[in-house]
Order: structure tokens, then C-alpha cells, then sequence
């Protein structure tokens, strides 16, 4: 085991710079989880601490030893890969078992480490069989299986769950987690999909651009996003973002905008908000933030506002509405069983204490 | 429902079937002749077996003549001497180039692959004399060692080429994950490469072989007219000299020449089909 640390890691290629600057550590028996849209250099980045890809700049070390100009093979890491990348003329076994043969390992202990693996992840059964006879969920897991019998320091996952179907994929990923509950190997992992970020991660890695966004816990990007990529990144439906202006009454911050005028809890009310009295800024507030006047119990001066019904999407257990508010667009998560008809007026009332603002030049967090 | 397919199929099945009979009367006469005798095929024609099957006299004498006493046994033997060894080597060093080609990082691969391809172009004609002067300083002519290196350089820009394509479509997450393993480049070659390169090997044998088996004009110039090296076709080609009027010798020879290519490409041909398709498509 070992923990693995980037310094001012930077790749391009010709022109095109896929990771700048990068600053990362995965300690000891952490999960890590790389996520972000296509093009985002989570994957290079991975490719990079694999040896698959040279780091233009910057260093990179694994269990404190610096690998830069080591190969993939003696950085003693594992690889599973997107699409499998079994060997297809090999059964089961054998596909597990050519790591450790290429590193003569005694063929006792192969056999041992196999089987143990096998048993680990169901797959006991089907030793004999080749990769083209086996489910997606299977062949996924001989992938695992052959990255584990290593007992490699470190597991790096490129977007694993990608080519299964959705259920299989909730499934596999509790299966990983539980594997790493037992392992304890660190791992990085790189996704696009933020609902595998958010359950697997110790940490979560926020990448746009080939720069980190945020890398903090799941909960603390949910809660705190540093900027408004990160807020309507992490989240589904997106936060909703409604440019507004900040104004002072009566001693008392509030952020309007054009079909609201909402008052902002005191405790939020920091020297650098206060700066921004009389400018321009973005107020954030994710769908499930908001509710209709019905479902509030007390309530809150300043935080209501009208909208009009446009869309319904009842999904069972919640009940998305797409309102107009005076122009701007507003997503709201409700309760199912609200009677809501497109076209109705409805009053939208905005839990204040977990509101966002952001600069509309830098796009960083205010609150 | 299956009748009325078979129906609307039939002109189709009808104009194929009459093409690949005009493409192969010449081969059915070819082969009816040279089992007829010497006589018969002065007076009449190989149809004959058709037209008045009654007639018909047929003779394993013309093959015995060939192979014993005109000496096809011994071109026989040579074609394979010069072939096998060919093929082997071609491929050998084809693979080996295109596994470079496709998968190791290094300057000017591209180039060199350009440099192959352009190759490919060039008439072999071309260097005919060239390499004959390099072969008589090195006292070349005339040996099997001459005309298999003189094949292999004439083969390979072409089977580098194919094969290159093929590898190069292979996932490259493979080998990745073969190096993340632990395989250095020569394993990855031999233990993973080579076994998923069947089908485009035995296509590349196929094509390699049957070029070389049927070749006269490289025999004829590195190995000159002598009767000892003289693969099938220069000695076919030896017999129409000298017994330019005895047809009953020639068809006889001439398939004995046809044969092996013939069970070559039936039995890889299933392989050499999926070859030529080779990177054509993806999956």
C-alpha cells in the first residue's frame, strides 16, 4: 500500500494542454475519485500515474518514491480499464494469472491467488471459460480480478462501469466499494458520472480544463462548492443559477433579481459579501432547496417567491417542476404528491440557510 | 415464404453460376487433357469426354512421363524448397516490422512507414539488375539463399503494410494492460499479438506463398536456366522450349504445378477472405 502524490503535474500534447499544474495526493488506503466532463484530463491524468502516458512537467510519486521515468511495470499499480481488456485468447485464469506468471510467481501461489480472487468476486465458475462467452458484469469483474491477484500497491480505474447497463452498474458499485472495505488499497478512480463520485469517494477530485476545481470529501463539494462549475456539476437536477443583484435595506443583505427579492440569513453575511452590495452576482440554489408554500411549516420572511408552472416530471419518489420566474428559469425537486398542474401559479419558498452566491466575473463562491 | 426467396434469387444464382463456369472451362480443359493420350489429343478436342463420351480413352501415362522422366519431381521439390522458406522469413520479419510500426514509440516511425508504403510502388523490376550485380559480388546467383532474400525484400513492403493495418487496429488498452502486467515488448509480441493475429497471418501466408510458388521471373534471374535449382514454373517454361508441340506433357505439368497452390488457398481460405477484410471494418 502506498500513497500517491502529484506536484505541478502537467501534460500536453503539441499545444494543447490536457492537465496544468496539477496538485493531488491520495493517502494511504484512500478511494480518490478524478471526476469531470469529457476532455477534462481525468484520464490522462490517471495514464500519467499509470506510465501509460509521459508527464510533460511536474512529478509524480507512488509510496514516496518518485516514478516519473519508471516503467508502468515496475510502478507496482494495477489498471482496469474502460473496456475490459481482457486478453481474448486466454480463458478466465490465464487472464488473471499473466501478470504473475510474467513476474514468476511459483505456479502454487498463482493457483492460490486466483482462485482466492475468483471466490472474492463470484466469478469461481467460470475459470474456463473465455472472455467472449462471459455478461458485461462479468467480464468487468475479471478485469477486477485481474488487477487484485497483483496485490498491487495502488488500483487505478478508468470509468469501469461505463459500458454496463445502468442496473448492473448500481450493483457493481457497491461491489467495488465493498471490495475496497476489505482491501484497503488505495485507489484512484476517474468517472464522468458524479453519482459514482459521490458514493465512492473519500475525497473527490473536480476536474475542468485539466485543472482541479475542488478536491475536498463528496458532502463538502455538495455543500460548499467552490465555484460554479463545481455547483452545477455535482447535483442533479443542476443548481439553478439566476443572475441578481446584491442590495442593502435597513442594514439587512438581500439578492434580487428579476422575480425575487430574497433576504440573506445573517450569519451569511461575511466582509466579502458585504463588498459586493450594489454589483451584480449569481444566486445559486439547488432544485431540492426549494419548496412550494404547502409543504413549509413556519413560515420565513424574504425567501418566498411566484413562479409559473411550465413542466412536470413525475419520477415517484420526487417531482420535478420547471417554473417560470419572471424569465429565468427555475428547477425545483418537490414532493410527489403535490398536486401541480403546468400553467399553475405556484409559490416557490427557498431554504435561505443553503443558499450559493457567486461572482459573475470569476464564477468563484461568495457563500 | 423460403421457396419464393429462393425464386427471386435465381437469376442471380443463375448469372453467377455462368460466370464461374466460363472462368473455369479453360482449367476443365486444361485438366481433361492431361489425362488424355498423346494421340487422341492430336485428333480431337478435350470435349470429346462430352460429345461422344463412348470415345473418351483416358491415361495416367502423360503425370508418369512428367514427374520421372522429365524431370517435374525434382522442380516440384524445388518450388517447395524456395517457398516455404520465403514465407517463413517474410513473415517473420513483416511481423516483427509492423509490430514495431504499429506499437513502439520512436522517431521517424511514421516516416518509415511511408518509406514501406511507398515501396510497395515500385516495380520490382526495377532492381532485377541491381541486386544480380550485388549477387554476383557476393557469390549469390544461382543459390536458394539469393532467391529467398531476393522474395522476402519483394514481399515484405506489401506484408508489412497489410499486416501493420491489422495491428494497428487491435485495442490498444490490450497492450497497455499486457505492459501494466509486467510484459516487456517481446512478450506482447509473441504472447498476445501473434495469437489474435491468426486470421492475418494465414492470409498473409496465403498471399506470400502463392506469389512465390507462382513466380518465373525472379527464379529465372537469380537462379538462371539450370535444371538442379529450377522451381515449376521456369521449368514449365523450360518444357514449352523443348517440347513445345508434346501437349499431352505440358497440361500434365502444368497442373501438377497448379496443385499445391490449389490445396493452399482451399484450405486457408477462410482465413484469407477475413484477411483481405482486414481493417476494412471495425469489430
Amino acid at each position: 500500500m502506498a500513497e500517491v502524490k502529484l506536484k505541478e503535474v502537467t501534460k500536453k500534447f503539441g499545444d494543447f494542454t490536457a492537465v496544468n499544474r496539477m496538485n493531488l495526493e491520495a493517502r494511504d488506503g484512500e478511494f480518490v475519485v478524478l471526476v469531470g466532463p469529457s476532455g477534462c484530463g481525468k484520464t490522462t491524468t490517471l495514464r500519467m500515474i499509470a506510465g501509460l502516458e509521459e508527464v510533460t512537467e511536474g512529478e509524480i510519486y507512488i509510496g514516496g518514491r518518485l516514478v516519473n521515468d519508471v516503467p508502468p511495470k515496475d510502478r507496482d499499480i494495477a489498471m482496469v480499464f474502460q473496456n475490459y481488456a481482457l486478453y481474448p485468447h486466454m480463458d478466465v485464469y490465464n487472464n488473471m494469472a499473466f501478470g504473475l506468471k510474467l513476474r514468476k510467481v511459483p505456479k502454487k501461489e498463482i493457483d492460490r491467488r486466483v482462485r482466492e480472487a475468483a471466490e472474492l468476486l463470484g466469478i469461481a465458475d467460470k475459470l474456463k471459460a473465455k472472455p467472449r462467452e462471459l455478461s458485461g458484469g462479468q467480464r468487468q469483474r475479471v478485469a477486477v480480478g485481474r488487477a487484485i491477484v497483483r496485490n498491487p500497491k495502488v488500483f487505478l480505474f478508468d470509468e469501469p462501469l461505463s459500458n454496463l447497463d445502468a442496473k448492473l452498474r448500481v450493483r457493481m458499485r457497491a461491489e467495488l466499494a465493498e471490495l475496497h472495505q476489505r482491501l484497503k488499497t488505495t485507489s484512484i478512480y476517474v468517472t464522468h458520472d458524479q453519482v459514482e463520485a459521490m458514493t465512492l469517494g473519500y475525497r473527490v477530485a473536480v476536474m475542468k480544463d485539466g485543472v482541479v476545481q475542488q478536491y475536498e470529501a463528496p458532502q463538502t463539494i455538495y455543500d460548499h462548492p467552490a465555484n460554479m462549475f463545481v455547483a452545477g456539476f455535482i447535483g442533479s437536477p443542476p443548481m439553478n443559477f439566476l443572475q441578481a443583484r446584491l442590495v442593502e435595506e435597513d442594514g439587512k443583505l438581500h439578492v434580487q433579481g428579476k422575480g425575487f427579492k430574497l433576504l440573506i440569513p445573517e450569519d451569511k453575511v461575511t466582509d466579502e459579501v458585504r463588498s459586493y452590495v450594489g454589483r451584480e452576482v449569481v444566486f445559486g440554489i439547488r432544485p431540492e432547496d426549494l419548496r412550494t408554500l404547502e409543504t413549509v411549516t413556519e413560515e420565513q420572511e424574504g425567501a418566498s417567491f411566484p413562479g409559473k408552472v411550465r413542466v412536470r416530471e413525475p419520477l415517484g419518489d420526487e417531482l420535478i417542476v420547471y417554473a417560470d420566474c419572471a424569465g429565468d428559469e427555475v428547477i425545483a425537486k418537490l414532493d410527489p404528491h403535490l398536486h401541480i398542474d403546468p400553467g399553475q401559479e405556484i409559490t416557490l419558498v427557498a431554504a435561505m440557510e443553503r443558499m450559493h452566491l457567486f461572482d459573475p466575473e470569476t464564477e468563484q463562491a461568495i457563500i | 415464404m423460403r421457396w419464393r426467396r429462393r425464386l427471386s434469387r435465381l437469376p442471380l444464382h443463375l448469372f453467377l453460376l455462368t460466370v464461374a463456369l466460363v472462368w473455369l472451362i479453360p482449367t476443365l480443359g486444361l485438366f481433361v487433357s492431361s489425362f488424355r493420350p498423346k494421340q487422341d489429343l492430336y485428333s480431337s478436342g478435350w470435349w470429346t469426354l462430352i460429345t461422344h463420351p463412348s470415345q473418351a480413352r483416358f491415361t495416367l501415362e502423360n503425370y508418369r512421363r512428367v514427374l520421372l522422366r522429365e524431370g517435374m519431381g525434382r522442380a516440384f521439390l524445388n518450388s517447395f524448397i524456395i517457398t516455404v522458406p520465403t514465407t517463413i522469413l517474410t513473415l517473420g520479419v513483416a511481423a516483427l516490422a509492423a509490430y514495431a510500426l504499429a506499437w513502439m514509440e520512436f522517431r521517424g516511425r511514421q516516416l518509415l512507414l511511408v518509406l514501406v508504403v511507398g515501396l510497395i510502388v515500385v516495380p520490382l523490376q526495377l532492381s532485377l539488375i541491381p541486386i544480380l550485380r550485388i549477387y554476383q559480388t557476393l557469390g549469390l546467383n544461382g543459390t536458394f539463399l539469393g532467391v529467398w532474400l531476393a522474395h522476402t525484400g519483394f514481399g515484405l513492403p506489401f506484408m508489412i503494410y497489410l499486416l501493420r493495418n491489422f495491428f494497428a487496429a487491435l485495442p490498444s488498452e490490450l497492450f497497455e494492460s499486457a505492459f501494466i502486467d509486467g510484459a516487456s515488448h517481446f512478450t506482447a509480441f509473441t504472447r498476445l499479438l501473434l495469437p489474435l493475429s491468426v486470421p492475418v497471418l494465414a492470409s498473409a501466408a496465403v498471399f506470400q506463398f502463392l506469389w512465390v510458388w507462382n513466380d518465373l521471373l525472379v527464379a529465372l534471374v537469380f537462379l538462371g536456366g539450370y535444371e538442379q535449382v529450377a522451381p515449376l514454373p521456369l521449368k514449365l517454361a523450360l518444357l514449352v522450349g523443348s517440347r513445345g508441340q508434346d501437349w499431352h506433357l505440358l497440361t500434365a505439368a502444368a497442373f501438377v504445378s497448379m496443385i499445391v497452390p490449389m490445396g493452399v488457398f482451399l484450405s486457408l481460405q477462410r482465413y484469407f477472405v477475413r484477411g483481405i477484410l482486414a481493417g476494412a471494418l471495425k469489430g
